[in-house]
């Protein structure tokens, strides 16, 4: 992954210094350049053409759309169709073919056909998971009246391109990043502010993430057959692996935009804090979380079918179901959305349904337990209630996390079956497992990789208590003296070097989130 | 008086902070420089804790030169200065940027330089024995990892390591070695923090091992057998280099089980180097005059023991003595250490020539 490598701190190096060194008018064009050659080390070169093609279309549609919308609405829509099923065809095409063909050649299948049907080896670009949606919000943006069209082509190029956000987002939407084409003067402060932050993205990337990763993937192995308080252990350590590994990564792509200026929207917000899995999805992923409420569910609850869905339930079913039955279908597909996003499989969508199921029921028994709650006075409000919840929270997300972790869907029921078969949670079980999981490798590099990740995971601590307070640790680090300040700045560089996996033996491992 | 402006002030806080980073990074980096089993670290961390213009004589070279030389002998015998500057199987190529190196702090009369490292380089002795020794990491990093950083080091690095490699794992070491951050605190590894570690040995490696081995006189072949391509230009560069700085050099072959092809390797080396006007001497040729005993003074069929290494000092301390001129130091106020190097050495010679005694006396009684 190119974000975590000496190119990488070489490239943002030298775009910093011509970003501040030329002209602020002109500054956006070296945002795009550097773009384009980030794109051609990052990715694979050829595929670009899908990009281009995705910069064209919507630069072109949304110019249209714009010019004929109060004159011929009609006009628009179909533009706004068009230009939608090009990109959004792309996005199909390059990650869902495979999982149309192998469902298809199932159903064949079962008419003694379909033998020679073959998945197709198409490479995806880069990031366009996330890029398709920012020019899908984009467009409809520009069709609701929300935002005016850039007329300047190469300036929707840099807004769909901007390389921090290529590899894992975060999903802008338009009127955020209009400040890609604003001049911004060199700021000394804000350029040290964005580098902390790429350091802290750095600890839980190579510190905490890739120590993990290891002995995760170990106890994932298909073959390994792990269960148990064991299995628990490891889905543990696998949260707390994509947790460092996801914001890592959004610490680095964030701070590396504040370099430039540029702030681009949070997408973490102390996750493992929420007391339900609703707010929890708008504490992970947040962009996502809110593309798919703008742009999916809304767009749904405000349709004409749901309309007359909800006007038919009314009448048979009386005023509760009208407002109910509709408002979870909308939910259902959001979440079955959220799921299939992450990937062409069966396992991604059973993610989406567990969260679409426990987010539902959660609704449906609000009130009843706030009832239960009452009559047990215990009040919402006391600290062991929030730890509880965030602690249910956290093994809800868990068993979601199965889904995502496991190759099928057979496999994560597997793992859920495994988690909780009481005759897996015995102490000797454990103890025997972990006399087979200490004799695959050398326990010494075991626990050498485990203090790494606990040095890593004080500096992620503090971080959070800085969040819970809603301060910047940036700027209390900047208001301490300068041998403080520079000593707390050493020890987090060279917790980095010291303690991160990388180098000649390290097999440049991808970014979770970067896969999607 | 004036104050500086915010911007100088910045620039300058940015330039004092990247400076202590990279002192830090340096230091930590030396530390965590693989030490254990390696000669090769002790030989050059100790070269470089020599005292400035203080050597005679400096051999460059593989194991032919740690395990022949004993510069304590020459010294006690002759009062000479001088150190083996050597790794396990160096590769020929980065020989010029050891003579640079060397130059950078010492100015020795003479330099010895092992040509058996021009033998040993196209064929593999290492875990994928298809990768020559020249382009094998261990023989590189084995001096890329122990030479301070420098220039001289980059600029080696650049040229010596293969074009295919990912070099900057070389340029900066600890990409490679991080991982070993529990010798942070390992006394040992402390002591090469500024990568020099005072060497009582001089560069020379004890091996306690004992072994018979088959020799095959070829000291009668006078056939020629040209260098490949690539060995050749390494050859004249390095020839042209000694030229152009003027240095006086002796290549030199030491005695061991010297095969046919070998030897006509040598003869042709010989050829060329009297041609540029340096010196030859190939030992295997005086083994005779030398005395070696091939059942007990080696320990494989390329090294010898100390038994070997002392017999072998002993004549070309001589040769030396008679072809170049070198003052006796020995009484000198700045050389005082060499004689209490001495006592080290002497006290390690004698428990190792009782071990290996020992072995051959087990060996003969069996």
């Amino acid at each position: 992954m190119f974000l975590v490598t000496f190119g990488f701190l070489v490239f943002m190096a030298v775009t910093i210094a011509a970003y501040y060194l030329v002209p602020g008018k002109i500054q956006w064009v070296v945002l795009l350049l550097a773009s384009a050659v980030f794109y051609f080390y990052a990715g694979t070169p050829y595929t670009v053409i899908y990009l281009l093609v995705t910069i064209v279309t919507i630069w072109a549609g949304s110019n249209y759309i714009d010019k004929v919308r109060d004159s011929d609405p009609g006009k628009a829509k179909r533009a706004l169709i068009a230009t939608l099923l090009v990109n959004i065809g792309i996005l199909a095409a390059l990650k869902y073919m495979n999982f149309f063909i192998s469902n298809f050649k199932s159903i064949c299948g079962l008419f003694g056909r379909g033998q020679g049907i073959q998945p197709v080896h198409w490479a995806a670009s880069l990031g366009v998971s996330f890029y398709t949606l920012q020019a899908v919000s984009y467009l409809v943006d520009v069709y609701w009246g929300t935002s005016k069209p850039q007329k300047n082509l190469l300036k929707v190029a840099l807004f769909t391109s901007y390389f921090p956000q290529m590899s894992s987002g975060p999903i802008c939407r338009y009127h955020e990043m209009e400040q890609l084409y604003e001049p911004h003067k060199f700021d000394y402060q804000r350029l040290c502010f964005g580098m902390q932050r790429m350091l802290f993205g750095f600890i839980k990337k190579l510190v905490v993430a890739e120590n993990l990763g290891v002995y995760v993937n170990y106890i994932f192995d298909e073959n390994a057959n792990y269960n148990g308080t064991f299995l628990w252990l490891g889905l543990f350590a696998y949260v707390v692996q994509l947790y460092a590994d996801f914001s890592g990564c959004m610490d680095i792509v964030l701070g590396a935009s504040e370099c430039f200026g540029i702030y681009m929207p949070e997408n973490f917000n102390r996750p493992f804090h929420s007391r339900s899995i609703q707010e929890f999805w708008k504490r992970w992923h947040i962009t996502l979380g809110t593309f798919a409420q703008d742009y999916i569910m809304y767009p749904i609850l405000r349709s004409k079918a749901w309309t007359k869905m909800r006007k038919s339930l009314k009448v048979k079913y009386g005023k509760a179901m009208s407002k109910n039955v509709p408002t979870y279908l909308a939910m259902m597909i959001l979440w079955v959305y959220i799921g299939i996003w992450h990937g062409g499989a069966w396992n991604y969508v059973g993610e989406g349904i567990w969260f679409g199921i426990v987010v539902m029921l959660g609704q449906l028994l609000d009130r009843r337990l706030k009832r239960v709650m009452e009559l047990l006075g215990i009040s919402p409000e006391a600290r062991w209630w929030h730890c509880f919840q965030s602690a249910r929270t956290a093994v809800i997300y868990g068993i979601g996390v199965y889904f995502f972790r496991a190759s099928s869907v057979r496999q994560a029921l597997h793992y859920v079956k495994a988690s909780i078969s009481p005759r897996c949670l015995t102490f000797s079980n454990f103890l025997m497992q972990w006399q087979v999981f200490s004799a695959s490798f050398p326990v010494k590099e075991f626990y050498k990789a485990m203090i790494c990740v606990g040095i890593g995971v004080i500096f992620m601590i503090v971080l959070f208590i800085f969040q819970a307070k809603e301060k910047s640790f940036y700027q209390w680090l900047a208001d301490r003296n300068l041998v403080i300040r520079w000593c707390i700045l050493y020890l987090m560089l060279f917790t980095i070097i010291l303690f991160g996996v990388y180098g000649p033996e390290y097999d440049a491992a991808q970014f979770i989130y970067g896969g999607f | 008086m004036k104050k500086i402006p915010v911007w100088m002030g910045n620039l300058l806080k940015a330039v004092f902070f990247s400076i202590i980073f990279l002192m830090l990074l340096v230091t930590v980096s030396y530390i965590l420089r693989p030490y254990s089993g390696s000669a090769s670290r002790k030989n050059l961390c100790g070269f470089y804790a020599e005292e400035e213009d203080s050597l005679d004589v400096v051999f460059i070279g593989s194991s032919a030169v740690f395990t022949f030389w004993e510069p304590m002998e020459f010294w006690k015998k002759y009062g000479v200065a001088s150190y083996d500057f050597a790794t396990g199987t160096m590769p020929p190529q980065v020989v010029k940027y050891c003579l640079k190196e060397i130059k950078k702090t010492q100015d020795p009369e003479l330099f010895v330089i092992d040509l058996r490292t021009f033998n040993a380089a196209e064929t593999g002795y290492y875990q994928d024995r298809s990768i020559k020794n020249m382009d094998h990491e261990v023989p590189l990093r084995n001096v890329t990892d122990n030479f301070k950083y420098s220039l001289n080091r980059l600029q080696m690095i650049a040229d010596c390591v293969p074009d295919t490699y990912d070099k900057i794992p070389y340029y900066l070491d600890i990409i490679k070695y991080h991982t070993e951050w529990t010798r942070l605190k390992d006394k040992q590894s402390l002591l090469f923090a500024v990568n020099d570690s005072h060497d009582s040995l001089k560069g020379f490696k004890f091996v306690d091992a004992v072994k018979e081995v088959e020799f095959k006189d070829q000291s009668k072949v006078e056939s020629t057998k040209p260098l490949s391509e690539r060995l050749d230009a390494i050859f004249y560069d390095l020839l042209d280099y000694c030229k152009e700085e003027d240095l006086q050099v002796l290549f030199l072959v030491n005695s061991y089980c010297q095969a046919k092809g070998h030897k006509e390797t040598y003869n042709y080396m010989a050829d060329v180097i009297e041609e540029y006007g340096f010196d030859f001497l190939n030992t295997n040729d005086y083994y005779k005059e030398i005395g070696l005993d091939y059942t007990t003074d080696y320990y494989d069929q390329s090294h010898v023991n100390i038994f070997g290494a002392d017999k072998y000092t002993e004549f070309l301390g001589e040769y030396l003595m008679n072809h170049y001129t070198f003052e006796d130091k020995r009484g000198q106020e700045a050389y005082a250490s060499w004689n209490e190097d001495y006592e080290v050495w002497s006290e390690g010679v004698k428990e190792l020539k009782a071990s290996i005694q020992a072995k051959i006396d087990a060996r003969e009684a069996e």
